[in-house]
């Protein structure tokens, strides 16, 4: 899993711990399109930033969304 | 004049339903009632919490001054004794009365006791059973001080009892009957990722295997756990996660079409009485994409169901379908897994096993995909599911869809 491996403009994951002001989504509260965009991020492609910079992604770990 | 809303339940069915309605009828009365102590919270994310991952605070969702804002009256630690369908009235355990127009019914489940199965000491202290937050926040406390335990029910809610025994260094054992976790959903292939997951996470599948009993110390509480087959399992901490009853005793003594299995409801949320709707988990509702009655437990589907349900209310009309393609992942021990559609529901299925942690599983019935599961590669999914939500027809060939990259135009449209 390549996760915020990839050049270009856009967004990224980075895999960090959740902290109590933190704005949490597990996967499952994604809808279509920010589902596809975090598998893109997940596998190392780019994406659109479809989901807001910031929020954290509970998945098999937890991801932040943030701006290249 | 503005109609009278009262919504049983605060989960994401009734919460969504309840902003909903206010967003299409600003005048309207809006009453939510429910039992729990807190408004709504993230049910998906407690887990983590259970788990030792996530702080309570990002597991809230609303906090009271969500529902003032809104004027929706919010009525915490109420239980509803019963409704009276002539009079549109709703009683509460406190002597409330609450008068509707329209009344949603979005009570959700329980969690399935193994009392009822006649299990000696399962009501022991230390037996837990896992759906609220309060009931997350038991779990972890008691998980951070157990060194053993035993896990019970091997499907959807009771990995998350394994994943929080391995996350809180609890050795324990996960009681299977069969020979495979979800074997309903699962070849044995398929299945083996996961067993080697909870392996490698420090806890062990055990097949073939069951509750006989608990065993309580003098204080009653759970020390061991004595299997199907008569062995001893250490166990200071039990999770059990047999299934859901679900919530209809409110409806006892109303001509609601309910049971332990559910409330019936058609493709509008609308039950059999008129002006009486439900949603979420405990719905048996019309899926108009397989034509058959199906439930659904997953948070996307409630929500939808929320929403669907509540402008029907306020149209007083069919003025929308609910229509839609669940899923629910699962994302413990480092694997991908999402369960879609009606992934046990099949008359056939194709799977293939592609490398040691990527399998798909798709069932099928009359040659259309109904669900299916994917664990490590989940991009398929979007793909799945408009082949689902479309209705297309795989012909002869349905090993199309074991395909890397999914072709939809080798597929048929609906028949």
């Amino acid at each position: 899993m390549a996760v915020g491996d990839t050049e270009g403009p856009g967004v990224r994951l980075r895999e960090t711990p959740p902290t109590n002001g933190d704005r949490i989504r597990d996967f499952d509260q994604l809808d279509g399109d920010e589902t596809r965009a975090f598998l893109r991020l997940y596998r190392g492609e780019q994406a659109e930033p479809t989901i807001d910079p910031g929020t954290v992604i509970s998945f098999t770990d937890y991801y932040r969304v943030e701006r290249r | 004049m503005a109609q009278s809303h009262v919504i049983i339940g605060d989960g994401i069915a009734g919460s969504t339903a309840a902003e909903t309605i206010r967003e299409e009828s600003p005048d309207a009365d809006i009453t939510v009632i429910t039992d729990e102590g807190e408004p709504l919270y993230n049910r998906i994310l407690i887990k983590e919490h259970a788990k030792g991952k996530l702080p309570e605070a990002p597991v809230a969702i609303h906090q009271e001054n969500w529902y003032e804002d809104r004027d929706i009256d919010l009525q915490l630690n109420t239980f509803v004794t019963g409704v009276d369908i002539d009079a549109h009235e709703v009683f509460t355990h406190d002597g409330d009365v609450y008068e509707y127009d329209k009344l949603l019914i979005a009570t959700g489940g329980t969690p399935t006791d193994l009392k009822s199965f006649g299990i000696e000491n399962s009501d022991g202290e230390g037996i837990h059973h896992f759906w609220t937050f309060q009931d997350a926040r038991d779990i972890r406390a008691h998980a951070e001080e157990a060194d053993t335990g035993v896990v019970v029910g091997a499907g959807l809610l009771g990995i998350d009892f394994a994943a929080t025994c391995a996350s809180q260094d609890v050795d324990a054992k996960y009681l299977m009957r069969g020979n495979r976790w979800w074997r309903y959903a699962l070849s044995l292939d398929g299945a083996e990722i996961i067993h080697e997951g909870l392996r490698r996470n420090g806890v062990e599948p055990v097949f073939e295997s069951g509750v006989d009993r608990f065993v309580l110390d003098d204080d009653g509480h759970v020390e061991a756990t004595i299997d199907a087959n008569g062995n001893r399992h250490e166990s200071e901490f039990v999770g059990v996660a047999i299934g859901l009853d679900f919530n209809v005793e409110l409806l006892e003594d109303t001509p609601v079409e309910a049971d332990s299995g559910g409330i019936v409801v058609d493709e509008y949320m609308q039950t059999n009485v008129d002006d009486v709707y439900a949603a979420g988990d405990i719905t048996r509702f019309w899926d108009t994409i397989i034509d058959d009655r199906a439930q659904n437990g997953s948070w996307g589907s409630a929500k939808e169901q929320g929403n669907v349900a509540a402008r029907n209310m306020v149209a007083d009309d069919e003025e929308e379908e609910f229509r839609f393609v669940s899923s629910y992942s699962i994302t413990h021990f480092e694997i991908p897994f999402l369960s879609f559609g009606h992934a046990t529901e099949g008359e056939e299925y194709v799977e293939r096993k592609y490398s040691e942690t990527e399998y798909r599983r798709i069932a099928l019935q009359d040659g259309q995909v109904v669900g299916g599961v994917l664990i490590g590669d989940l991009s398929p999914q979007q793909k799945l599911k408009q082949c689902i939500r479309d209705e297309c027809h795989v012909g002869d060939d349905p090993e199309v869809l074991l395909e890397e990259d999914i072709d939809l135009d080798k597929l048929a449209p609906a028949q």
